[in-house]
């Protein structure tokens, strides 16, 4: 398997310097942050070090595509917040999200499920393409840092559903606490970026009350994390902002929707719950409009490994049961607006 | 094509010992936090069985959709593998009695011998569990990792160690229960059918410590194994709970039983396990096994042969496993 | 992780997934990949690796159980991992299933019980007051100088039959008993007779026969048309033969299953005889009233075999004898009617016949009639037969009318009979319950009655009790001297004061009623016993207790535990673990169990295998655990030190003459040489040693050697290992085929099975023929109480094993029919309190439909410290003896081995409350 170091070296071997920081239109979209450089990372998630960093606010939204999920129980998104600090090549993250009670990994139950939180990071492709955001692409690794309640942290990586890999090396260290109805926990971690600018990161969490692991989950969708000082290919930039922005007409987009039968397959906001496709109801906070791009012009540029998704169940053949739809630039951007609204 | 390596347990063999239970536990599962699980027990039928309720637990297939299944609570539906104050209880003054350090609430065999029925028509049997490396495993379907497979060679499921994220899918698609999520692991663990001493040539705890003779082992493709005899040719053999869609690779000669008595103390002709209870056990196929075992004896009392009962009588306890014979196209195992 | 508390975040509160909580819905995924790697298979393959460790022994598990198993022994760095039964037993034949894999569950946990917590590791002396619990660890020396100094008080002081060196039924093997009973036996010391001890005598079968074990291998039941289990439970107290009864039903046998619960074994019959408790003895004669109503008689098996066709005085009521006829005539020489000649014919074959033979020649007995017969003064005495006498009291029980008593509807009765008439070779095994209630002998003595009307001896099978085997040549190990053996039961009874609670339970009137005698002739009988004076010896001042957990077993439980420490002035209690008896001992000292001693035991007649313990090499014993041998050797080394210091140098045992030159002299008990004596002159230093001795001094193992025995873990035992049959090499054993088939007399007062005698308590009872007895039980209490052998213990051993209270429910329960509950207000699972005027327990309730109403039911010998307060189940149970087992010095009931009786242990009736807390 390709390791993110690997990928990185490839990304940024041609970085070169930017006057301007062409990310402040992911910024405004939520897309970017900035972390803030810190002598000594912090694991106390008290530590006063985290008024450094500015906070992040992100949703996180049931898990959709593959069941089982949370989507299909009705579950809400969840707004956490984040804060990162980095200091070289080590990178300590808080999550805070609110959970009514605290479930830890007991090794004195079967049907009991510890709260966790994972972190997943991803580089930009050369084209400033973002990995799948379910545990990356064949050719797209991501890697995680997992905290479950209660047990030890885990260094893990993917390339794609079910391909979830412990990784050897120093865990994540951190710590966690559970106060007035809300979880602050601390990863903090090596990230193999030596001199990277950017690294794509979102959060998963899952909550035990609600039986909540593997797909059981609420993610935010990739955000970025720009690393002062450091150089970025431009092209890198360039198609991160082409990722990141969409400028079609929601509108015109649902009457496509409505036009070539979208609902027939997916859920859409309203819709009865559909077994065929993906459930849409939430793509647009779950996804970067560039992943949404793709999918609605070659469904088969990234199937999601689901027996139920594949032409005649035929998984291996990877070409998704999603017809080509004879759409325009314009339909597919409008498309694509309307799925963004989707949140 | 997947080979397919079977058994057979004779409930008509099965006395309720547990020699079975803990042959298996001291091979597999007195460590490494599985102290509680059984992957092989005998519990008595009727009653709520181990993990308490499991049929009513889901899991199996409907078609080829799976159906939703139930978690087993450690304490409440398994039972926790008490552990006792000896030290405290027999070597100290003012000593409190030996007892479990937490007290016991279920346990593999809590309903050991309770039955249905009134006296004197109460009734009751023992049935042997294990993993049933059922042919069209729910579990396996059901793992998003797949971590499940079955082997080619002998088609023992099991659930790879190192694939395993413990998201107990499994746990809940078994319709047997009889995968187990190990905490301390945070892994599912099962019955591997003794892979690694089958793969030596010897047979699997349960079977050959089986004391009662109630098991037989052999390939499915084995003309010369029991599984083939008892299975489709004297087709006494049935799996358990064929509905839940698995189809199991264990096979069950069902029980026989005394007559019940009528008001006055005299024996009846009726079998005091009624048929409908097996039925739902066994499936319809049930009353012609009765019928033909009930043949087979009647044949014996009159001093003919019977083939079938020679094999159940098993003669030779060795000959009951044939780990590594031929299949039908000739393949070694 | 380097900061734990990451880890420990405690859960505040659990969740509602369960069964009966939300279904998990499910999704069906991908098909398989097609290749899934499986390196990680190896991991479960190197667990197996590590169970099977770097060494491999051989053991068996023989407590009390006498199921006698080979198993392998799994060891790894020197402590055991796993057993597995050795499954090598040869076939006899091609038509008898063979032995494979002899083993039970218990067997099967003994390397977890090897490490509990409830393991004896050093030598502990208490320093609190007995029961205190309050220990302090000594060293081994210490220890045996303690125990040499007090025994020696004790027999300078109270005399040698003061010292009591007892190894109860925790060993039962030839290896391991050999210590103690050795030791025993050169210092003249007190030993019980621990069958009777336990209640485990056959005293019907020695009526009948002059033996109380009798039967067959157990691979017999598979050649069986008929079997009867009449107070047996083999699916759960014989587990490992118990498929030759699940494989005779196969074979097409019909099975009786006589028990008043819905056993195990029940569901393994063809058919269940729900008998209500304690009724046995009616049933018994419902079924001899059927077999001589219908015919059921084979006439020539019952004319040579029996006694049936003896005369009996009508006008005195006892045989008729040859001092009868004649002036000085012989007190054991019995008649029958000679239809040939129509005149009385002494019988050959009894004892004081000159014919050796139960061959008739040209006599032709009657079985039937009234005749006369000239007596010594002229005039004539009217007699009649044995089998009239049999078939007048069988009358008084047709099967219609005992069906009140024992709820057994006469169409069974009527099968039972035919079936038995019919079957070519039927069984009727009786088990260790049936003894344990008053009607118990009765039930026996009828049930063999049956099997001769029927002919079923020999090949054609019979009464089966208990089979041994003959083992000779151990005399020199385990009796070098002679030694003061005593009478189990009635030691007990004695020494705990029993008869306090025999009379406070069962009122005299009611036990006239039921029993036919009461506690006035129960204790006259016992001093009678105690004036012949040679079953007694008295209440012990030291005991010195090797594997015998008394203080569980006996009735009375606190009361009996109290009466003996009374007077003891040292208590030895030597174990593998810390039982309800050594919880009171002075001194404990800790033993090998099972897997760290070498063993044998060969005696147990249910296979014609002899098993060997061979510790796996490198085994490393427990703590500090020495052999009983050890010991043993120990004991003796240190009290011949003790006696040394004291200056003497043997004691003279007038007890016990001994010829030297023309004279008879004391034996003597020579502290000296105690310790050269003990070991052969130092031949015998440790287990190993004592197996190798057995190995080869006993006949019965020839032409084996102990490198045979180490290879396979078990020998077979030649033809000559049979009492009353050869053990042919290839089929089972049948008992009687001597007498049967080569007319050799029996070893009863009559030469023949015996259902005849008129011993004054015999006749003043009404039991001088086969005759019902009805239970017990003093109304002044409304439940039945019986405690049926478990299936997770062999007694107490193993009872207190975490692996199988973990198959039960962790804590002593009862079990109750669901009505006789619902009446009390008890529900599943509740804590009751089970009393009556002897005692009380606490335990749980387990409803059972299996268990008769009225009754209170456990599965035995749960320890006393597992219930609330330490009170076990014997608590509650009353003294009480059968006065015919206390009858001695007539004919074949002379106190020996095959004549000593039991406590009654199901006769108490209880009442039971919830118990609200």
């Amino acid at each position: 398997m390709i390791r993110l170091a690997a990928l990185l070296s490839l990304a940024l071997c041609v970085g070169e310097a930017q006057a301007a920081d062409p990310l402040e239109v992911l910024r405004g979209e939520g897309y970017a942050s900035a972390a803030a450089v810190v002598k000594a990372l912090p694991i106390d998630p008290k530590d006063s070090a985290w008024e450094k960093a500015a906070p992040i606010s992100l949703l996180a939204y049931p898990q959709s595509t593959v069941k089982p999920g949370l989507a299909e129980d009705g579950a809400a998104p969840l707004k956490m917040e984040l804060r990162v600090l980095a200091k070289g090549r080590e990178l300590a993250v808080r999550l805070s999200w609110p959970d009514a009670a605290i479930e830890s990994w007991r090794t004195d139950r079967t049907d009991s499920f510890a709260d966790s939180a994972a972190l997943q990071f991803a580089l930009p492709g050369r084209e400033g393409t973002l990995p799948y955001i379910g545990m990356g692409e064949p050719d797209r690794p991501v890697d995680l840092w997992l905290w479950r309640n209660g047990r030890e942290t885990e260094k893990l990586s993917a390339h794609g559903f079910g391909t979830l890999e412990r990784q050897p090396g120093k865990l994540p260290d951190g710590d966690a606490l559970w106060e007035n109805g809300t979880w602050q926990i601390v990863l903090t971690g090596t990230i193999p970026n030596k001199a990277g600018p950017l690294l794509a990161l979102s959060a998963a969490i899952w909550n035990g009350g609600d039986a909540g692991r593997d797909g059981r989950k609420r993610h935010t969708a990739w955000h970025l994390i720009t690393f002062p000082g450091a150089r970025t290919n431009s092209k890198v930039l360039s198609g991160l902002v082409k990722e990141g922005t969409a400028s079609g007409n929601p509108e015109r987009g649902k009457n496509l929707a409505e036009e070539h039968g979208c609902s027939g397959c997916h859920r859409l906001p309203g819709g009865e719950p559909v077994e065929t496709g993906p459930d849409l109801t939430l793509a647009g906070g779950q996804h970067w409009p560039g992943y949404l791009r793709r999918s609605v012009k070659r469904p088969s540029s990234f199937l999601v490994p689901v027996d139920r998704f594949a032409e005649e169940g035929n998984l291996t053949s990877g070409k998704s049961l999603m017809p080509s739809l004879d759409l325009s630039d314009q339909d597919v951007e409008d498309l694509v607006a309307y799925l963004r609204s989707m949140k | 094509m997947t080979r397919q390596l079977a058994m057979v347990i004779d409930l008509n063999k099965c006395i309720g010992c547990q020699t079975c239970t803990l042959a298996c536990k001291s091979q597999w599962t007195d460590r490494k936090g599985r102290e509680f699980m059984y992957w092989n027990h005998v519990e008595t039928r009727p009653g709520q069985g181990y993990p308490k309720g499991w049929e009513e637990a889901g899991g199996g297939w409907d078609g080829d959709v799976l159906k939703p299944g139930r978690l087993p609570r450690l304490r409440e539906d398994y039972g926790i593998p008490a552990s006792f104050n000896y030290e405290q209880a027999l070597f100290h003054e003012n000593a409190p009695a030996l007892k479990s350090e937490q007290p016991m609430q279920w346990g593999p065999n809590w309903d050991e011998d309770q039955g249905a029925g009134e006296y004197p028509n109460g009734y009751f049997f023992y049935l042997p569990r294990l993993c049933n490396h059922c042919t069209n495993p729910a579990c396996r379907a059901a793992c998003p990792r797949q971590a499940i497979y079955k082997r080619e060679e002998d088609g023992i499921v099991l659930v790879d160690q190192e694939r395993c994220r413990g998201y107990r899918y499994c746990v809940a698609a078994c319709p047997y229960k009889k995968i187990y999520f190990n905490p301390l692991a945070g892994k599912a663990e099962k019955c591997i059918f003794c892979y690694p001493r089958v793969e030596k040539g010897v047979p699997q705890a349960c079977a050959f410590q089986c004391v009662g003779r109630a098991r037989h082992v052999a390939f499915r493709d084995d003309r010369e194994g029991a599984i083939w005899k008892l299975v489709e040719e004297w087709k006494v053999a049935l799996p358990l709970k064929a509905g839940f869609g698995t189809q199991p690779n264990v096979f069950y000669v069902p029980p026989l039983s005394p007559p019940t008595f009528d008001a006055e103390g005299k024996p009846t002709q009726v079998p005091r396990i009624p048929d409908a209870y097996l039925e739902g056990l066994f499936g319809p196929a049930v009353h012609e096994v009765l019928a033909r075992l009930n043949a087979e004896i009647a044949r014996k009392q009159a001093g003919q042969t019977s083939p079938l009962l020679d094999m159940l009588i098993a003669f030779r306890h060795g000959n009951m496993f044939r780990l590594d014979r031929l299949g039908e196209k000739g393949n070694a195992a | 992780m380097d900061r734990r508390d990451f880890l420990s975040t405690t859960a505040l509160c659990g969740l509602g997934l369960a069964f009966g909580g939300p279904l998990t819905s499910l999704a069906a995924y991908a098909a398989p990949r097609a290749a899934p790697p499986r390196a990680w298979e190896d991991a479960y393959r190197q667990e197996f690796l590590d169970t099977r460790g770097d060494a491999q022994g051989f053991a068996f598990h023989c407590s009390n159980c006498q199921g006698n198993c080979a198993w392998r022994v799994f060891a790894k760095d020197g402590r055991v991992t796993r057993e597995e039964q050795a499954a090598a037993y040869p076939p006899l034949n091609p038509r008898i299933p063979d032995a494979n894999p002899r083993g039970c569950n218990k067997g099967t946990v003994h390397s977890k019980e090897m490490y509990q917590g409830d393991r004896l590791l050093h030598p502990m002396k208490r320093v609190g007051a007995r029961g205190e619990g309050k220990w302090r660890r000594i060293a081994w020396d210490e220890a045996l100088a303690e125990i040499a100094a007090g025994t020696l008080d004790t027999v300078t002081r109270h005399g040698l039959g003061a010292l009591m060196v007892y190894c109860g039924t925790g060993i039962l093997s030839q290896g391991r008993r050999a210590g103690p009973l050795r030791l025993g036996s050169l210092l003249g010391a007190q030993r019980l007779y621990p069958a009777s001890a336990v209640g485990d005598m056959f005293t019907g079968a020695s009526l009948a026969y002059g033996l109380a074990t009798v039967g067959h291998s157990l691979d017999a039941w598979f050649e069986c048309d008929t079997i009867l289990l009449w107070g047996i439970n083999p699916l759960v107290t014989r587990i490992p033969d118990a498929h030759y009864i699940t494989e005779a039903r196969y074979n097409g046998a019909n099975i009786f299953a006589i028990s008043p619960d819905y056993s195990p074994s029940a569901k393994a019959s063809t058919q269940w005889v729900a008998v209500k408790p304690g009724t046995d003895a009616y049933l018994a004669m419902s079924l001899l009233h059927v077999l001589l109503r219908d015919g059921h008689v084979d006439e020539t098996f019952v004319r040579e075999q029996t006694d049936l066709p003896f005369l009996v005085r009508l006008d005195t009521g006892d045989l008729l004898r040859h001092r009868d006829l004649r002036q000085g005539g012989k007190d054991d020489l019995y008649y029958a009617w000679d239809e040939t000649t129509g005149k009385p014919a002494p019988m050959p074959g009894t004892p004081g016949h000159f014919k050796k033979t139960l061959r008739l020649g040209e006599i032709r007995p009657a079985l039937s009639g009234r005749f006369e017969v000239q007596g010594l003064d002229g005039k004539m005495i009217p007699v009649s037969t044995v089998f009239d006498l049999v078939r007048a009291e069988a009358a008084k029980y047709p099967p219609e009318e005992t069906q009140k008593v024992t709820g057994v509807h006469p169409e069974l009765v009527l099968r039972m009979a035919a079936d038995l008439a019919k079957a070519k070779k039927a069984i009727i095994n009786i088990g260790f319950s049936l003894h344990k209630y008053v009607s118990g002998t009765m039930t026996t003595w009828a049930a063999a009655l049956a099997c001769a009307l029927t002919g079923h001896a020999g090949e054609r099978g019979g009464i089966d009790t208990e089979n041994n085997w003959s083992l000779g040549g151990i005399g020199p190990l385990s009796s070098p001297k002679p030694a003061r053996f005593a009478s189990g039961f009635l030691s007990e009874w004695l020494n705990g004061g029993m008869q306090e609670t025999m009379r406070r339970h069962y009122p005299d009137a009611h036990l006239r009623a039921t029993a036919g005698y009461d506690s006035t002739d129960v204790e006259r009988l016992t001093q009678e016993r105690l004036e012949r004076g040679n079953s007694y010896f008295g209440k012990p001042k030291t005991l010195l207790l090797f594997a015998d957990n008394m203080f569980r077993r006996n009735k009375s439980e606190s009361h009996h535990r109290e009466a003996l420490l009374k007077d003891l002035d040292l208590f030895v209690a030597v174990n593998h673990r810390m039982d309800s008896t050594a919880l009171w001992a002075d001194i404990v000292l800790p033993a090998t169990s099972h897997y760290e001693a070498w063993d044998i035991r060969g005696e147990l007649g249910y296979h014609r295998f002899c098993n060997v313990t061979v510790p796996p090499a490198n085994l490393k014993r427990v703590g500090e655990v020495r052999s009983e041998w050890e010991i043993c050797l120990g004991l003796a080394k240190s009290i011949s030190a003790e006696a040394a210091r004291q200056g003497i140098e043997a004691i003279p045992d007038p007890d016990f003459l001994t010829q030297q030159g023309d004279k008879a002299a004391p034996v003597m008990r020579d502290m000296k040489r105690l310790p050269d004596d003990y070991t052969m002159e130092g031949k015998l230093l440790n287990d190993a040693d004592v197996v190798n001795w057995l190995m080869a001094n006993v006949p019965q193992i020839k032409p084996w050697t102990s490198e045979d025995a180490k290879k396979n873990g078990f020998v077979v035992l030649n033809q000559e290992a049979g009492f009353t049959s050869p053990l042919y090499a290839n089929r089972p054993y049948n008992s009687f085929e001597r007498n049967v088939y080569l007319r050799q007399p029996y070893k009863t007062a009559s030469g023949r099975q015996q259902f005849f005698i008129d011993h004054p308590v015999f006749k003043k009872i009404g039991w001088r023929v086969p005759t019902a007895i009805g239970p017990l039980r003093p109304p002044s209490f409304p439940f039945a109480f019986y405690t049926p052998h478990t299936r997770w213990g062999i007694h107490s051993q193993w009872r207190a094993n975490a692996q199988l209270l973990r198959l039960q429910r962790g804590e002593p329960y009862i079990w109750l029919n669901p009505a006789t509950a619902k009446d009390r207000g008890v529900a599943e699972d509740d804590r009751v309190r089970v009393f009556n005027d002897i005692g009380a327990f606490r335990a749980r309730a387990k409803l059972m439909a299996a268990v008769p109403p009225g009754c209170v039911v456990t599965d035995h010998a749960w320890e006393p410290f597992m219930f609330e307060g330490r009170a076990g189940k014997n608590s509650l149970v009353a003294g009480m003896m059968s006065l015919v087992e206390l009858v001695d010095g007539w004919g074949h009931l002379s106190f020996d081995p095959n004549w000593d009786g039991n406590m009654i242990a199901h006769e108490s009736s209880v009442d039971f409350e919830k118990v609200v807390s």
